[in-house]
């Protein structure tokens, strides 16, 4: 129990750790960067999990993968990234290109409730928003004279799910996934003296969204040959309108307010995402994964931007549906364990690499925005505990050096904790 | 069956759990700035506007009397000014006892001088020679009141109108030299007659010079004043008020030893400068008759610039004073996207041709609020400092010369008020300044728009 307290005392504070502090000049644009990884087992693999099913850990990637747990067990799992990016174009300066940060990004905890019926409870980001710039603004009547303008854009949207999952005749396994969305994308504008940066005045322009969203997922999964199993697995997720509730606040160098105004309760559209993937494991040491994933961004309307609102000319950037492909390798190191009469296989260590390419939603100068790289992995059971740690390093390029673009070089290293204990032993004492 | 060991469990618990809290409590990030997102945000809704075309009324305020007493500064000269016409200064003084109270009766008088330092101010063309006058005063300076408590521009005492001596003589004060090469000094040679006069009181130890108030009694004081003659248009120059009166004497012996006796300046609070104007033929002619036909003695005489050649004035030792005064600019209130002043600047620039190296303006101007009585009331600060005007100077065309001011503070005051019309604020030379120097600036009102007082504020806008 202390453990399962700890654990709440992280998650409940590591909500405010999950604000990214990493420039992420893209994110500007639509709801931010939509996040697309799961900083659980599949980290090493490049996020490709949709068809993958462990009797461990919580493969949050499909919400049909939780009736893959093991019975009479309950699992908690936290992960967090270390995030290095150097920053390359035009626009960024060579003495100072360079952001580093450390953040927390999900707690789940799962368990198999019945035989056949696995759930799992988590908080996990869903979309990221953080840039920093200035630029300047021309004071209006006069000859040249200007002030600084300092953006600062925070926020994202994050999921609190409750996942469900159901096995039937031991090869198909269907899950659904209730959520709510949650979050605000702020944007500070603050007018500055150009020289002193002294504050003249702020502008606070605060996006709330949310609401309840779903999406489905299917695993089929069975064996092929003697020693090969497979899974094909789905996700689904329609589209969902968000409560989109808008203020803005202007305030003085001394805080004082000048002007306050809440905007009419608006819907921005998260549309439908589809997602397909297939894994394949030789003698239960070898597994194959790839995945495809791919959200339709093209069919939300530019008046529904949510930047929009805040008078964004939209001239130089729209949104297109986003793309990933992704594929990932993994082998276990094993163990047999005499239980007295028979023997088991423990999985000791594993070993990971992936490769992915992601084609985000964003077009901006006539430039989707891309994003590929590789990973590696490595998982470590621990012998004496019931936790289990799961390290991986991801290198990426996001981004172009055109004119008036930004690319991205970023490197970074995802740590996931798990720990598994007994749920309910109705006497029985397992290893 | 294999038994789990729960002790094993404990004990190495939090040690894996310390990753956690590490990454928990590091929160260390850097994070560059990206010029990338301009094209995506039109922020304003915010933005910062410069009004610079609000009304400012000006007029010259006469300040017809205020003191020159005990500032540590004769002014002394005679000078035509283009714009204001002929000012003249004398200043009146009082000399005290020797040091020395008795003196051989063998003792033989040489001679004896006013001895003044320049203070290296000026105002005019230092290449004309000046000619300086000492008088011997005909009265003790003293109140001619009981209320009085100083002495003003415009006190003065009878005189002996035959000087006891002169002097001419070149200045050139930046060069700290005269051609009497005796660096700052002005040496003024008075009358044998008193020299020797006072050598034989001291001799037989009159008690007229060894008591203070018996000497004032009978010395009374002395005034210095250049030459007033109509051909003779000399230049203003500012002397310390630390003179000396000095007896030259010789003493007979082996050797003969020449001697001196200082005579020092005594009270100085009893030093005055007594200024006068003759405006007549100027722009500034009208403020005289407006003082004579004023009903309310109280409210100094005010001439708006479509009087005074569409022209205001600024000089401290003639009293002009500029009233300035901003009427509409409670209009900002009604503009639809104004939200708040941001910083409210006032820009005087002198017209050109009215200042020179010679003719150099004030290096410092102070403001103060004022109203219907153009009386000056508060003084201006900005930032915790009282605003001075930093004076810049263009040395090369002059076209860019310029007083500024931050009037943030009195501005967001105003727009508080109901009834701004008679509010306003009072251009003026500081003290000690403003009785000392003949320094003067001229700023032109609205008809003359490129050496005028222009009024900038800077207001928030949200465009809602």
């Amino acid at each position: 129990m202390k453990i399962i307290f700890t654990i709440i005392i992280l998650a409940s504070s590591s909500i405010r750790l999950f604000a990214q502090t990493n420039n992420s000049p893209y994110s500007i644009l639509g709801i931010g960067d939509i996040e697309d990884g799961y900083y659980n087992r599949t980290s090493g693999m490049a996020n490709t999990g949709i068809a993958y099913r462990s009797s461990r850990y919580l493969i949050n990637n499909n919400p049909a993968s939780f009736s893959g747990l093991d019975n009479d067990f309950f699992a908690g799992e936290i992960g967090g990234k270390a995030k290095l990016v150097n920053y390359y174009g035009s626009n960024v300066s060579i003495a100072n290109n360079q952001s580093f940060d450390i953040t927390f990004r999900k707690v789940v905890l799962g368990i198999k409730a019945a035989k056949h019926w696995g759930t799992s409870v988590g908080l996990v980001p869903y979309s990221s928003q953080n840039y920093e710039f200035n630029s300047p603004l021309l004071i209006g009547g006069t000859n040249g004279e200007s002030v600084n303008q300092y953006f600062n854009g925070s926020g994202g949207l994050n999921k609190a799910y409750w996942a469900n999952s159901y096995e039937f005749f031991n090869h198909l396994s269907l899950g659904v996934s209730a959520s709510y969305l949650f979050g605000s994308l702020q944007q500070k504008i603050i007018l500055q003296n150009t020289s002193t940066l002294a504050e003249y005045v702020s502008t606070n322009n605060v996006a709330n969204l949310s609401n309840f969203y779903l999406d489905y997922g299917l695993q089929l999964h069975g064996k092929l040959a003697k020693k090969m199993d497979y899974s094909i697995g789905a996700t689904f997720a329609n589209n969902t309108n968000l409560n989109v509730d808008l203020s803005q606040t202007v305030l003085n160098a001394d805080s004082v307010q000048l002007y306050q105004s809440s905007y009419p309760s608006g819907k921005f559209t998260l549309p439908a995402s589809y997602g397909a993937g297939i894994a394949l494991t030789y003698n239960k040491k070898y597994t194959l994964v790839a995945d495809y994933r791919r959200q339709n961004w093209s069919s939300v309307k530019t008046n529904q931007y949510v930047n929009s609102v805040f008078n964004v000319g939209g001239y130089n950037y729209f949104l297109q549906n986003s793309d990933r492909f992704s594929a990932g390798f993994e082998v276990s190191k094993l163990k047999s364990i005499s239980m007295g009469q028979y023997n088991a296989l423990v999985e000791l260590m594993f070993f990971q690499a992936g490769f992915y390419y992601n084609r985000s939603y964003i077009n901006v100068f006539g430039q989707q925005i891309k994003d590929i790289g590789g990973t590696l992995g490595l998982g470590v059971n621990s012998k004496r505990t019931p936790l289990t740690y799961t390290l991986s390093f991801q290198y990426g390029i996001k981004g172009v050096q055109t004119v008036q673009l930004v690319q991205e070089r970023y490197a970074a290293l995802t740590i996931s904790i798990s720990y598994r204990d007994f749920w309910l032993t109705k006497g029985r004492k397992f290893f | 069956m294999c038994k789990i060991d729960r002790s094993e469990i404990k004990k190495y618990r939090f040690v894996f759990l310390l990753p956690v809290f590490i990454i928990f409590f590091l929160s260390a990030c850097r994070k560059p700035s990206i010029a990338f997102g301009t094209s995506f945000v039109n922020n304003n809704n915010t933005s910062i506007i410069v009004v610079d075309t609000s009304t400012v009324l000006l007029s010259t305020v006469l300040e017809d009397s205020f003191p020159t007493a005990g500032t540590g500064t004769m002014l002394l000269g005679r000078y035509q000014d283009p714009e204001l016409g002929m000012i003249t200064s004398k200043t009146f003084l009082q000399i005290g006892t020797p040091g020395v109270k008795s003196v051989s009766a063998l003792a033989g008088f040489d001679s004896i001088s006013l001895i003044m330092h320049i203070n290296k101010t000026f105002y005019g063309d230092t290449t004309i020679t000046q000619r300086y006058y000492v008088s011997q005063l005909q009265q003790v300076i003293q109140f001619p009141y009981p209320t009085q408590t100083t002495y003003y521009n415009k006190s003065g005492f009878a005189f002996n109108p035959a000087p006891l001596g002169y002097t001419d003589v070149n200045i050139s004060p930046t060069a700290v030299h005269t051609t009497q090469n005796a660096l700052d000094t002005v040496k003024i040679r008075l009358a044998d007659t008193l020299g020797q006069k006072l050598l034989s009181m001291i001799q037989n130890k009159s008690d007229t010079i060894s008591n203070s108030n018996s000497f004032l009694g009978y010395f009374k004081g002395l005034v210095i004043y250049s030459d007033t003659s109509v051909s003779h248009i000399g230049t203003m120059y500012g002397f310390k008020d630390t003179v000396i009166m000095r007896l030259y004497y010789h003493e007979p012996g082996v050797f003969t030893t020449s001697k001196y006796i200082d005579f020092p300046y005594s009270n100085r609070a009893n030093q005055f400068n007594q200024i006068a104007v003759n405006r007549k033929g100027t722009p500034v002619a009208v403020l005289d008759s407006l003082q004579s036909v004023r009903t309310n003695r109280l409210i100094p005489t005010e001439a708006p610039s479509s009087l005074t050649n569409h022209a205001v004035y600024v000089q401290g030792i003639t009293g002009l004073q500029t009233k300035m005064r901003f009427p509409y600019i409670s209009n900002i209130l009604g503009v639809p996207d104004y939200v708040s002043v941001l910083k409210a600047q006032l820009i005087l620039r002198p017209v050109v041709g009215t200042f020179s190296p010679e003719l150099s303006l004030p290096p410092q101007l102070i403001l103060n609020t004022t109203d219907l009585t153009n009386q000056p009331g508060s003084i201006i600060f900005a930032n915790g400092s009282i605003e001075y005007g930093s004076l810049n100077v263009d040395y090369l065309y002059g076209q860019s010369t310029s007083y500024a001011y931050d009037i943030t503070s009195y501005i967001q005051q105003q727009l508080n008020l109901v009834n701004i019309l008679n509010n306003g604020l009072i251009l003026s030379v500081p003290s000690p300044a403003k009785s000392t120097s003949a320094n003067r600036a001229v700023f032109g009102d609205i008809v003359n728009k490129n050496y005028t007082i222009t009024l900038k504020i800077y207001y928030i806008s949200l465009i809602h």
